[in-house]
This record gives structure tokens, C-alpha cells and sequence, in this order.
């Protein structure tokens, strides 16, 4: 390998910035015997509050296992995960359902929606499950930031690809959780759409100061992000700030080596 | 906001789950409808208890004892008159029922297995009678009178003469008036005949009144026990009843028919709700399967185990209300049908207020909703655990089954059956004891069944897969896939199970009594005829013995003359023959000893013998039914006890000496020996005309009409279980739809590489055929199972080996499975029409 990394311990951006969620030397191992399989060995990594970070790496290079454990979605064999100073590596399943509920957000690739609710009702789910309300001025504005104002109660399935992944996103930011989550979000969306979904995330992180760690393969949705963090099979190899598509494109090409 | 879910949820499927609550509503129609039809009839009876008392204070009967010969006379009623207190007191006597059938004007007799037919003595002591004179005369000798209602209905005219068939024979009467029974003549649609006193023993066959009706002062009535005792008090061995206790007595008998009709309801909607269960419980299954990536993204975004479950429960519990609103009206329809149904098969039902309690209602609810309920905790449970994860994960989840607590539960549920089955055969108490334990057993050996189930589909489909292996790419897809989810397939085909498993049950039960009666009659019947009484069951007069000995053209005659005896003071059934005729027209199997002295002896019976220690040369003082006392030694046992249900046999000469009344209960006889053909069709012809209430028929005939009498048992019960198998396919359908909808990814894949529309159309059929099968398998094999216990728990009279109807048993098995084929016709279109690339991308 020819990179170098002039912090392997924890790679920040700023060292005075605020943590919104880490993980130290965090591991996950598949299986056993022969079909042992370690997805992370030893990751140690932190994602600034208020900033827009990208995961990539090639397929099986671990960056989902990441997400899904640092979510406490999924548990690690060893190490341990802070989403801010909690440490969730051992809370109870119970916890995790209040955490996700009330400091997480999410933003998928697809089956993103209740098929069955309108989009108004989708956006305040989170908040309707944990038997808050949504303040309306806020609701408002997110609706009209993600440019959804006009086509609040349709049915996700009265909606295109890309005005339900809005309807994500404004899910996510509704409930102003510390952290989104979002995994491939334009994987599913043609470019000039998924272009349009990064831009609200970004503006989000710079306009209401929300932080999104991002796991995505595409140099282009990666580029939208303040800083981006490699990973190739389970360990983080390098990171990049203020990324552009093409050098991105570059360090990509260049972890295989 | 699990509550909107809940709705939309409920919308979204409307109409899979309209498919599942089919089986609720009929469960919560037939519980309704019991009730409903219980209720209306218990009004309507009510109303007529009160019609038939109204007026009488007090009722004279003779002592219901052994050793009274019961019957009161003139000199009876005039004794009561006496009584201080006695306003007026009449005799009344009432045939046995249906043993007075008039010929309808149409030539006609009135169906016998209708409402009855009741004869009375006339009276027009007024206030007693329920009846009413409303046109022409009271009965003066050889005239009758007849309800307005059935007069009305057949056409009888006042003035005409018809033709009455009685216990004594047929009677030429004259129609004198109509009356109307109590205040608007609501009879039920039973026939209401009266007669003169002054011949109805002649007519009836009966002797002297059976009842007085009597009638108080005010001041009297006011303290009816004394009255009563004072009455009882002239009179000697009778008892004496107030008003009340009639109208109970009345009341209570018609109580337990109502009773009979609720239970047969009320067991047919068990049925219909063990099938629903299993039908709920898989639907849940998999509607919330394929909802498990929806499920796991609403506990991504923070929604706990037990908002998903309220969830789904309100969606199970909304489910059940609606069964129950539609079960409600659809009981009422249910009830209206049976009433049709009846009332096409000639059995008149009596007409009923349609009574809805607040009971009927609350059950109905209760039912339907606490049945959803059920059905849908386990698979709610399960996807209310369903991981966050599964929101990320592609393709359908499959669930692993909890197959270890299934085991546990299928052993415990295995030994508890076992034991209650052993200590039901082996208890050795009353067949009741014995046939409660036994179905006990059958019930938690049909859980551990249920239980173990999943475990089954794979070796039966295994043997299965020897025929459909052969039917090409589909075929095996189709065991494949039924192996793939054991746990569904065998919970779709449990609904099947418990169908069949009741209709095999009573097929092998039926079989063996048919097998039991055919081999009792085939060796021991050498008699050429068998004249019964199938219409009152009141028997015929001794002279009819008489009269068949007398013609020459018949031979061997011997009737049987029920009765009861005391012996060690245990009053017995006893019957007498002709020990002379016996021996050549029945072989009875006495095993030990043999026919004694006519007038001293007694053979008695080998369940009596071998469970008293009787042995041949005991002597017992017997007291007969008049008083008299005999010395009876015992000189023979018999084995066939098939014919015989007594367990004591005497000669005729037993009766006769000590004076012993009783009718001929049945009557055998033979042609006598080298007799004309033509003499003896002659002699029968003379039988048929004269003895109208009885069936002559040869020993084969009688067995043809017997087994019918099963089959038409059985039919009855087939056809109420045959809606718990519609139910069970619905079920499968059901079922299969949701699988291929599961599959569409699967199935655009079979396609894309080249499986046409048909072989998808027949994977898909043959999976529901697979289904099936195994459903009526299993099934099948219950049923044997448990028609076997039941034959264990029969007197051995009654059914003594296991007799298995192997054709009918596999045409059911063969029926199931092509039933199972017609259940997949719509889930397969549906496979067979997608679009290759839609199924792929989705």
C-alpha cells in the first residue's frame, strides 16, 4: 500500500470539532471456520457533528457492516460504538429502539416508505411512533426545502423515485436527529435526481447544522460530502477532505493497490 | 398512528383477508344461529307449555313404579270428584304417538317423520281442554275431530268419513268437528285428533285413562299442597301434580330436544373454528412475512416490538369484529336455511320467533373476536421480532421454525393422549366414561399431531415425490417447494386434517356397525320375516301372534313381549318368546345350557352372566310387572345379543300364567314348510293390510334398512363436515395466492429460463395438490386412528372389529386432492400471467 495516513488512530477533521458518533477498534466476524468472514477488523473511526461524511469503498469492502453497527442496527464481535459519548456497543435491544427513535435518522437506497401512509404521514412517523409531534413551522420548512409542499398527501406509489426519496430525506431531518444515516440514497435515482436528492442533504448539514455519515460507491454522491472516509476489506485506508469526483475517482482506483 | 397503520394495513389486504374471514363468519352463523333457533323455539314451546295446562290444577297419574299397573277408571274420577275442594274432574288419554294416523282425503298417510300426530280422548269440560269445538259436533262413537290447522292443510271435510290407522288396526271414522288448540291453535305443525272416551281403548289399545285433570275452588287452589294430598289421599298409588310442576315437566322435555338441535349447531361452528384457527393463523403468517421489510423499516425508525404487535393484533381483532357483524345476520340466515332445509326434507319445523338476546351477541363477539385474536398471536408474536436490519436485507426472509419448543409441545401433548386413551379402554367404566376420556385422548393426540406436522412434510412429500418426481420440472418444483416451508404447509393442511379426520372417523365407526350388524344377522336370523312397529313404536296386540300361528301357510311365529321384572331387587328387562318357535328362527349361540321348562325357566344373556357370576341352575325369585312372583332357574346363556337387547329371556307361558299384560314388541315367523308361494303372499298381504303401523320385511330387507339409517347419520354429518373442508380449501388458496405473490421473483426466474405459463400454472397446482394430499393423509390416518378407539368404547353389540370402508377412505383421499387442484386454479392463473420482467425487477 502506498498511502499514508498522518493519523491512523482516529482520522478527524478537526480535532476541536464535536463527535457525532465513533467507533474504536471495532470488529465483526461472520460465521466460523471456513466460512469465517472478518467484515471489520479493527476500525477506529469518527464522524464530526454538522458535517456531511461519505463511507466508500469497493462491495465487500466492510462500509455497510460499518453503518449498520454504528446505527446499532447490528452488533460488533469486538470494539466498541459511541453514537455522541453513549456507548451502545452493549445497551439492550429496548435502548437501541429509544436511540434510533429519538437520535437517529435514516435515508435507504429503496423500500424507503410505508406504502400505505401519505407522505406528510411518513415524514412525521418517527415522531408519531415515539408520541412526539413534529412542531409545524419546522415541518414546514423541511417539506419546503425538499420541495414537497404540493404533493404532501400522496401515496408513495403516486410519487416518482425521486420525490419519494425526498420524502426520506425530509423524514430523516423532521425529528432533528443528531445523526442520519443514509445508505446509497441515489443508488435507485438517475443522476440529475440523485443530484438533486445530495444537494438537500448537503445543504441540511450546512443550513440547519445537521451531521450525515453517508455509505455510498458513487465518486460523484461521494464528492457532495465534506470529508471522505475509505474502506477496503474492513479496515480504513484513507480519507480525503473536501473531495471533488475526480479525486475520488482517483483514490478509489488507487485501493486496490 | 399504529392505529392509521392498522387501517390502511386492513385496506391494503381487504382482500386476502376477506378470503380468511370466510371461516370466522360461518363459525360465528352456526353459533349464532344455535342460539337464535334455541331461543326462538324455547319461546314458542313456552307459549304452548301454557296452552296445554292452562286450566288444570292438578294431575292425577298412576305411580310411575314397578308392580303398578298403571291406569285409572271411572270409579278414579269419581273419587276425586268427591274431594272437598274438587270443582270438576275429568279423565283424559292420549295414544301413543303416531299410532293414530288418519288417511288424507289425497289417500294419503301424513309423513311420519314430521311433527307428531296425537290422539286424545275427547272432552268439552270446559277450561280443561285445550281444545276448542269452533265447528260442528263433538266426537259421539265412530266420529273424531281434528285441528282446524291440519284439517286446513290436508282437506279434511266435516261429515266425511276417513280411514284411521290405530295400534288395533284401521278404523272407519267420521268426521264430526275442528276444534282449536289453546288460544290461536299453534300446534307446531303437529296433527291433533280426539275421539269419544267411550271408545278410545278400543281404538288406542289402551287401558282406562292415564291422567285425570282436575280442577279447584278458589279457595282450594290457594293452599294447592293440601289439595294435592287430600286428592292423592282417595286414591292409592298414584301421584298427584300441581300446574307448575306439569308446565316444568313439559317445559323441561321439550327443552332436551331444543337442547339436541343447539349442541349439533353449536358443535358444527367448533368445527368450522378449529379449521378457522389454523386458516387466521397462516394468512397472519404470511401477510406479515412479505410485510417483514416494511415491519423492520418501521422498527428502524423507531417502533418497538409491542407497537408492531398492538398493530397486527388490531388488525387481527378488527378482523373479528367484522366476521362477527357479518356472523350476526348471517346466523339469523343460517337459521332460516335449516328451518328450509328441514322443511324440504319432509321434516316439518315448527314455526319460531326470531329471538336475538343480548347472550347471542356477546358470544358472537366473543367468538369471532377471541378466535382472530387467537389465531394470530403466534405468527404476530414472531414478526413483531422482526430485526431492524430486515428492512436492509433484499428478498424475502425466510423464518426459521421453533421446532424444538413444537417437539416438546407435540411429546407432552402425545403422552397426554396416550394416557387417557389407556385409561379409557383400560378403566372398564360405562361407555360414556369411556367415550369422554377417549375423545379427550383423540383431542391432545390430534394437537401433538398438529405440533409435529412440519416434521411429517418432508418424508410424506418424500412419497409423494415417487408420482410428482414423474410429472416433470413442475412436478418437482412443486414437492420442492412444499418442503421448503414445512411449517406452512403443514399448517394450510391441518385445516384439511380435521376435516377428514371427522368424516374417516364416522366412516370407520359406521363401517363397523354395519360389519357388526350384518354378521349378527347373517348368522343368526333364520326367520323369513321381521315385523316391526317403525311408526309408534307401541308394538301389537298379542292376538296378532295368534292370528299368524293360526294361518297355515305360515310355520315358526314367535313375538317379543317387552317388560320388567324385579330380581334381587333390581328391577330388569326381561322379554318373553315362544321357546318352542325360537330355536328355528333365530340361532341365539347358547353357549352353555339351552331352553328349560316354558314356565320356570329363564336364559339370560353372556355380558350377564359373566358380569353378575350367573351360572346355569341358579334360581331367582323374580317379581313380574303385576305383582306375581316366579321362581325363575337359570338353564341357558346366549352369545348373540345383537337382536336381543334384554338381558333376560322367558317363555310366553311365564306371562300368561302369572297374567303379565304386555304387547308384542316384534314379531318373527317364518312360512311354514312346502307352503304355496301364492298362500303365503297371501298371508303377508293380510299382515300389511291389517297391522298399518308395522313393517314386515324379510331379515336382508331389515339389514338394507338399518345400514341406511347409518348412512343417513352419516350423511348428515358428512355434509356439515363437507363446509369445514370448503373452508379448509379456502384456506389453501388462500394460502397459495400469498405464496405465489411471495415467489414472483422465483417465478419470473423459472420463466426467464424458460418454464412455459402452463408448467408454472402446474408447478403451482401440484404444490396445492401436494397440500392437500398431505392434509387428507394425515387426516385419513386420525381418523382410523380414532374411529378405532370408538370402536374400542362400543358395547361389542353395537360394533365389535374394526371395519374399514378402504374405497370410501381413499375416494376421500382422491376427492381432497383434486379438490386441492381446483383451490390452486386461481393462484395459478395469476402465476402463470406475470410479466417475466416485472416479476424479475421486482
Amino acid at each position: 500500500m502506498n498511502l499514508s495516513l498522518q493519523n491512523s488512530t482516529i482520522p478527524t477533521l478537526d480535532a476541536t470539532a464535536q463527535i457525532a458518533a465513533s467507533a474504536r477498534s471495532a470488529t465483526k466476524v461472520y460465521g466460523d471456520g471456513d466460512t469465517r468472514v472478518t467484515a471489520l477488523d479493527h476500525v477506529d473511526v469518527a464522524f464530526e457533528a454538522s458535517r456531511f461524511t461519505a463511507i466508500m469503498g469497493p462491495s465487500g469492502s466492510g462500509k455497510s457492516t460499518l453503518m449498520h453497527c454504528m446505527a446499532g442496527l447490528d452488533r460488533l464481535s469486538e470494539g466498541s460504538v459511541f453514537i455522541g459519548s453513549t456507548d451502545i456497543t452493549a445497551t439492550s435491544e429496548k435502548e437501541l429502539t429509544t436511540l434510533r427513535r429519538e437520535r437517529l435518522g435514516f435515508i435507504f437506497q429503496a423500500f424507503n416508505l410505508i406504502p400505505t401512509l401519505s407522505a406528510v404521514e411518513n415524514i412525521t412517523l418517527p415522531s408519531d411512533l415515539a408520541g412526539n409531534r413534529v412542531e409545524s413551522a419546522w415541518l414546514e420548512h423541511v417539506v419546503a426545502t425538499v420541495g414537497l409542499a404540493d404533493r404532501i398527501d400522496h401515496r408513495p406509489n403516486e410519487l416518482s423515485g425521486g420525490q419519494q426519496q425526498r420524502v426520506a430525506v425530509a423524514r430523516a431531518l423532521a425529528g432533528r436527529p443528531e445523526l442520519i444515516f443514509a445508505d446509497e440514497p441515489t443508488g435507485n435515482l438517475d443522476s440529475r435526481t440523485g443530484a438533486e436528492i445530495l444537494e438537500f442533504m448537503r445543504q441540511a448539514v450546512r443550513e440547519f447544522g445537521q451531521s450525515i455519515v453517508m455509505v455510498t460507491h458513487d465518486p460523484v454522491a461521494a464528492s457532495y460530502a465534506d470529508r471522505v472516509v475509505f474502506l477496503a476489506d474492513g479496515r480504513v485506508v484513507d480519507e480525503l477532505i473536501d473531495p471533488t469526483p475526480d479525486n475520488v475517482l482517483d483514490r478509489m482506483r488507487n485501493l486496490g493497490d | 398512528m399504529i392505529a392509521k397503520l392498522t387501517i390502511r394495513n386492513l385496506r391494503a389486504n381487504s382482500g386476502r383477508f376477506a378470503m380468511t374471514t370466510f371461516g370466522v363468519v360461518l363459525a360465528v352463523s352456526f353459533v349464532v344461529s344455535a342460539f337464535v333457533l334455541g331461543d326462538g323455539l324455547r319461546r314458542t314451546f313456552g307459549d304452548l307449555t301454557t296452552d296445554i295446562v292452562a286450566g288444570t290444577d292438578l294431575e292425577v297419574r298412576p305411580l310411575d313404579e314397578f308392580g303398578i299397573i298403571g291406569s285409572l277408571d271411572d270409579d278414579d274420577v269419581a273419587a276425586v270428584l268427591a274431594v272437598d275442594g274438587v270443582v270438576d274432574a275429568v279423565g283424559f288419554v292420549e295414544a301413543p304417538e303416531n299410532s293414530v294416523r288418519p288417511i288424507t282425503p289425497a289417500g294419503e298417510e301424513i309423513p311420519g317423520a314430521g311433527p307428531p300426530q296425537l290422539a286424545f280422548s275427547w272432552s268439552d269440560a270446559p277450561g280443561f281442554s285445550p281444545f276448542t269445538l269452533i265447528e260442528g259436533e263433538a266426537p259421539e262413537l265412530g266420529e273424531f275431530v281434528i285441528d282446524f290447522g291440519s284439517a286446513d292443510r290436508h282437506g279434511f271435510e266435516i261429515g266425511d268419513a276417513y280411514t284411521v290407522l290405530t295400534g288395533t288396526g284401521r278404523h272407519e271414522l267420521t268426521l264430526s268437528g275442528l276444534t282449536r288448540f289453546g288460544s290461536d291453535n299453534q300446534t307446531l305443525g303437529a296433527t291433533l285428533m280426539a275421539m269419544n272416551a267411550n271408545e278410545t281403548d278400543a281404538l288406542f289399545g289402551t287401558m282406562g285413562f292415564d291422567s285425570i285433570a282436575v280442577a279447584l275452588t278458589d279457595s282450594a287452589r290457594a293452599d294447592i299442597d293440601s289439595a294435592a294430598a287430600l286428592v292423592g289421599g282417595a286414591l292409592t298409588d298414584v301421584e298427584v301434580l300441581t300446574q307448575a310442576t306439569i308446565e316444568e315437566e313439559t317445559a323441561a322435555e321439550f327443552n332436551t330436544q331444543i337442547d339436541i338441535i343447539q349442541s349439533i349447531l353449536l358443535g358444527f361452528a367448533g368445527v368450522s373454528l378449529l379449521v378457522s384457527i389454523f386458516i387466521i393463523g397462516n394468512t397472519f403468517a404470511i401477510v406479515l412475512a412479505q410485510r417483514t421489510r416494511e415491519m423492520g423499516l418501521l422498527r428502524l425508525v423507531g417502533a418497538d416490538a409491542n407497537q408492531l404487535r398492538r398493530g397486527a393484533m388490531g388488525e387481527a381483532g378488527a378482523i373479528g369484529l367484522l366476521a362477527s357483524a357479518i356472523g350476526i345476520p348471517g346466523g339469523i340466515g343460517v337459521a332460516a336455511g335449516l328451518t328450509a332445509l328441514f322443511d324440504a326434507l319432509g321434516l316439518t319445523f315448527p314455526d319460531y320467533d326470531i329471538v336475538i338476546a343480548t347472550r347471542t351477541i356477546l358470544v358472537a363477539l366473543a367468538v369471532g373476536v377471541g378466535v382472530t385474536l387467537i389465531s394470530a398471536w403466534w405468527p404476530t408474536r414472531n414478526a413483531a421480532r422482526v430485526p431492524a436490519l430486515a428492512a436492509l436485507r433484499t428478498g424475502a426472509a425466510g423464518r426459521s421454525e421453533t421446532s424444538r419448543t413444537r417437539t416438546i409441545v407435540a411429546i407432552a401433548l402425545a403422552a397426554i393422549g396416550a394416557a387417557c386413551v389407556a385409561v379409557g379402554i383400560a378403566g372398564g367404566g360405562s361407555t360414556t366414561a369411556m367415550i369422554t376420556m377417549l375423545a379427550i385422548g383423540a383431542i391432545a393426540i390430534f394437537g401433538a399431531v398438529t405440533a409435529i406436522s412440519p416434521r411429517l412434510v418432508g418424508p410424506i412429500a418424500s412419497a409423494f415425490g415417487l408420482v410428482f418426481e414423474r410429472l416433470g420440472m413442475p412436478g418437482r418444483l412443486a414437492i420442492r417447494n412444499a418442503r421448503r416451508q414445512a411449517g406452512r404447509t403443514a399448517t394450510t393442511a391441518a385445516a384439511l386434517m380435521i376435516g377428514l379426520a371427522v368424516v374417516s372417523m364416522a366412516l370407520v365407526v359406521g363401517e363397523s356397525v354395519k360389519t357388526e350388524l350384518g354378521s349378527a344377522l347373517d348368522e343368526s336370523v333364520m326367520a323369513d320375516y321381521l315385523l316391526t312397529d317403525q311408526v309408534a313404536d307401541a308394538g301389537f296386540p298379542t292376538s296378532v301372534v295368534e292370528e299368524l300361528e293360526a294361518d297355515p301357510a305360515l310355520g315358526a311365529v314367535t313375538g317379543f313381549r317387552n317388560s320388567q321384572m324385579q330380581v334381587d331387587d333390581e328391577v330388569v328387562d326381561v322379554t318373553a318368546a315362544s321357546f318352542d318357535a325360537l330355536p328355528t328362527l333365530f340361532d341365539l349361540d347358547i353357549s352353555e345350557g339351552g331352553f328349560g321348562d316354558p314356565t320356570s325357566s329363564a336364559i339370560v344373556s353372556r355380558s350377564l352372566a359373566d358380569e353378575d357370576s350367573v351360572a346355569i341352575g341358579d334360581v331367582f325369585a323374580a317379581t313380574l310387572n303385576n305383582g306375581a312372583t316366579v321362581d325363575l332357574a337359570v338353564s341357558g346363556i346366549f352369545d348373540e345379543d345383537s337382536l336381543i337387547a334384554e338381558d333376560w329371556l322367558v317363555d310366553v307361558a311365564v306371562y300368561n300364567t302369572a297374567g303379565v299384560v304386555a304387547s308384542e314388541t316384534w314379531i318373527a315367523f317364518s312360512a311354514a314348510a312346502g307352503a304355496d308361494a301364492t298362500a303365503v303372499a297371501a298371508a303377508i298381504d293380510r299382515i300389511e293390510e291389517r297391522y298399518p303401523q308395522g313393517e314386515l320385511e324379510t331379515a336382508s330387507e331389515f339389514q338394507e334398512r338399518m345400514e341406511g339409517l347409518i348412512d343417513q347419520i352419516l350423511s348428515v354429518l358428512n355434509a356439515l363436515v363437507a363446509l369445514a373442508v370448503v373452508i379448509a380449501l379456502i384456506g389453501i388458496a388462500n394460502t397459495l395466492a400469498l405464496s405465489v405473490s411471495e415467489r414472483t421473483r422465483e417465478i419470473g426466474l423459472a420463466r426467464a429460463v424458460g418454464m412455459s405459463r402452463r408448467g408454472v400454472r402446474r408447478m403451482i397446482r401440484y404444490e396445492s395438490a401436494v397440500i392437500a394430499a398431505f392434509g387428507a393423509v394425515l387426516g385419513v390416518a386420525m381418523g382410523i386412528g380414532f374411529g378405532w378407539l370408538m370402536v374400542e368404547a362400543l358395547p361389542a353389540s353395537f360394533a365389535d372389529a374394526l371395519a374399514i370402508p378402504s374405497g370410501q377412505i381413499i375416494t376421500l383421499v382422491v376427492i381432497a386432492s383434486v379438490a386441492g387442484l381446483l383451490a390452486a386454479l386461481l393462484p395459478a392463473r395469476r402465476a402463470g400471467r406475470m410479466n417475466v420482467l416485472d416479476a424479475i425487477a421486482s
